[in-house]
């Protein structure tokens, strides 16, 4: 079949069609090329979990990108540039030596739960590189790595010495509290939540135990189910001990290791889903964190990946009692 | 083939019924224990159980004092739950059921023996290292936790 077409009509079809073309070339040169950054300090793991990390992780989590030639052509590599920044913040494989033993096995921690719950690697990213799935077998590597690097063992008699000298100074002491920790992010330890009702207990790794108050606004949230979202004002506070045994067998709390604090605000605390983080260390109570918005790296990515479902609390009261 | 649509639509339509009517059959609890504060908790691996003590003023300091010496009017709250798996977090476990609710007042202590109310509220009381404990053993059982380190 012969079609005829108007030279007129033609010309402004190839127009068209050069439009997204020169946008697309134009696009190239507003785009910041990706941080190169040095490998300081790499990770040391058995080599089948290096195996799963490095096909699985690495693009993003590391400093040692292989990126398929696509990722680096705008606007893809707008996002890939993103994704890459903010998961060097978070977790950096290239980096690793540089966080102290007990950080390492609190992120080998993050990693386990991350993968098993399928949050990670991110599905948008499997999408596009199925190879890089774990399968559950590997998560089953991760997980036998993980639980073979954590103390689980109960506390040995130097730390119940040490927690019944803890205890012995503590009750001696008077302590005021003329000027209250503040958290770099302006939250301001308090007092107060010893008088609010408990809302939850729970423990970790077997090595620590946490009771969890929450004030009336939280309350309320949880006895309504009010989760999405948490109304502003709501406060919760973890209090957290080690773990000591006691004659009974039954586990205690032997030296006070932090107090968490989440406070609601969703216009003040919007990069961390509106809520603010804090935490109080030792009996000293000194903050975490250095710089204002230290939450969106340290607390948040695991909040908003894993505990949605509660309004990104993970210790609020299973819901499992008969509803009368 | 319509039949494949209809059976699968009224498999998914029962589904989602049926886990909102699991919904609606289930709560939390949070506990009020009134003007009760928290004096210390314990986990029981073996049970499976989280418990916490809770008192009035005069309790808290009689058991911070660790001496015994009890005063009219002590009021204690323990209650027991029983812990699950945190969904939320592999590593983690979490309360769930609330197992039992028992008292204890020290009506005058300093008679002898010391006059004591111990009543249970709701539930049914754990045993203890494998055995149930009488009423005056489970008193001083649960007059033997300290408070826990709180700055």
């Amino acid at each position: 079949m012969i079609t005829n077409t108007h030279p007129r009509k033609k010309n402004l079809a190839w127009k068209l069609a050069a439009i997204p073309v020169a946008a697309l070339v134009v696009i190239q040169c507003i785009q910041e090329p990706l941080e190169s950054k040095a490998v300081t300090a790499e990770i040391q793991a058995p080599k089948e979990v290096m195996a799963i990390f490095e096909r699985s992780c690495y693009d993003c989590h590391s400093n040692n990108q292989e990126l398929p030639w696509y990722n680096k052509i705008a606007p893809v590599s707008w996002q890939v540039n993103k994704d890459i920044t903010r998961a060097r913040e978070v977790l950096n494989f290239s980096e690793w030596g540089h966080l102290s033993k007990k950080e390492q096995v609190g992120k080998f921690w993050g990693i386990l739960n991350m993968v098993k719950s399928g949050k990670m690697p991110l599905p948008r990213y499997t999408r596009v590189h199925p190879g890089a799935t774990v399968t559950p077998a590997e998560i089953e590597t991760i997980k036998g790595y993980v639980l073979s690097i954590t103390d689980r063992q109960p506390a040995d008699s130097n730390t119940i010495k040490a927690a019944t000298q803890a205890y012995d100074q503590w009750k001696e002491k008077k302590t005021t509290k003329n000027n209250p920790p503040v958290s770099p992010n302006g939250i301001v330890y308090s007092d107060e939540f010893k008088s609010w009702k408990v809302i939850s207990m729970s423990t970790l790794y077997d090595k620590s135990m946490r009771v969890i108050y929450g004030n009336d606004i939280a309350v309320k949230a949880i006895r309504e189910e009010n989760f999405h979202p948490w109304p502003d004002g709501a406060i919760v506070v973890k209090a957290v001990w080690e773990q000591i045994e006691n004659q009974y067998g039954e586990v205690r709390p032997g030296k006070f290791i932090n107090a968490q604090f989440m406070v609601k605000d969703a216009a003040r605390y919007q990069d961390t889903e509106g809520w603010g983080f804090a935490k109080f260390n030792g009996e000293a109570l000194t903050p975490t964190g250095k710089t204002v918005n230290f939450a969106t790296i340290s607390c948040i990515s695991c909040h908003r990946q894993l505990a949605k479902e509660t309004g990104f609390l993970f210790n609020v009261p299973l819901k499992l009692n008969p509803a009368k | 083939m319509k039949a494949i649509i209809l059976t699968t639509l009224s498999i998914a339509i029962m589904t989602t019924a049926c886990r909102q009517a699991a919904d609606k059959t289930h709560t939390r609890i949070v506990y009020d224990a009134g003007a009760r504060r928290v004096i210390t908790h314990a986990v029981n691996k073996k049970l499976e159980t989280m418990s916490i003590l809770y008192g009035n003023a005069s309790a808290y300091n009689t058991a911070l004092a660790g001496n015994g010496l009890h005063q009219a009017n002590e009021l204690y709250t323990f209650v027991t739950w029983r812990y699950h798996e945190n969904p939320l977090w592999y590593g983690s476990k979490v309360n769930g059921e609330l197992l039992s609710v028992e008292h204890l007042r020290i009506i005058s202590p300093d008679d002898a023996p010391a006059q004591m109310d111990y009543q249970v509220e709701s539930g049914e009381v754990l045993p203890v290292n494998g055995r149930l404990l009488s009423r005056e053993e489970r008193i001083r059982y649960l007059l033997e936790y300290h408070p826990s380190i709180m700055p």
